[in-house]
């Protein structure tokens, strides 16, 4: 399987840590890394460690076709790459399933990580809900996280104990 | 990549507070989709990307 080059991209910062770019199809990408604080309760240890990392079209492209672009997961896995210098952070990924094709985005979503060499970082999968309402959700992370075993366990604790 | 192997969760109460945990990052998700979207009426990202596409239709192919 050929690697693309990732296309050019643009942090624009913010609350979020906002990255931009535009692709050759003349769609424009957002990806952003919100701190998730606010989630996990920001008395917790590990608030200030863990963002949701979300992919996002821009809206006004969110209707367009969008072509089959090899390029994306290339650029996709430099930007967390890029965000990733600190071994401590992780992310949360969610993938959205409202149109039944969560599964899919999540199957995707896998084979990126798995094909852009991420061999030092780990991801926990957990597939939350029933038939009515299912989501696909990750817990990504640098293996030489410090607090890797602690963060692991307080994602399996944040699902669990989550009732508000 | 170290895989640890999805693990669906049974039973009844955790699976309700764990799509309500799921709903709450997915209504985080639609609200920056939304901010995505004013972003790009910001002219100076208008300018970063269309600096950005400059350099993408100089590209080499």
């Amino acid at each position: 399987m050929r690697k693309y080059s990732a296309y050019e991209f643009a942090f624009l910062g913010g609350i979020d840590n906002t990255y931009i770019f535009p692709t050759r199809h003349n769609l424009t990408y957002e990806v952003r890394f919100k701190p998730s604080g606010y989630i996990f309760g920001n008395e917790n240890l590990f608030a200030d460690l863990v963002f949701e990392l979300v992919v996002l079209p821009i809206k006004s492209d969110a209707e367009k076709e969008k072509p089959l672009d090899s390029r994306l997961p290339a650029t996709i896995a430099a930007i967390v790459r890029d965000f990733f210098i600190q071994k401590e952070k992780v992310l949360l990924y969610i993938c959205e399933n409202r149109d039944g094709k969560g599964a899919i985005r999540d199957r995707k979503f896998r084979r990126w990580f798995d094909f852009y060499n991420m061999q030092d970082h780990f991801k926990v999968d957990l597939e939350i809900g029933n038939a009515q309402e299912k989501y696909f959700t990750s817990l990504i992370g640098k293996l030489d996280n410090p607090h890797k075993a602690e963060l692991v366990v307080a994602y399996f604790e944040l699902i669990e104990k989550h009732d508000k | 990549m170290e895989m640890i192997e999805k693990q669906p969760i049974q039973a009844e109460e955790k699976v309700s507070k764990g799509i309500l945990f799921c709903r709450k990052l997915m209504a985080s998700k639609r609200q920056m989709q939304e901010e995505a979207e004013r972003d790009m009426e910001d002219p100076r990202i208008q300018a970063i990307v269309e600096e950005l596409r400059e350099k993408l239709r100089n590209e080499k192919i």
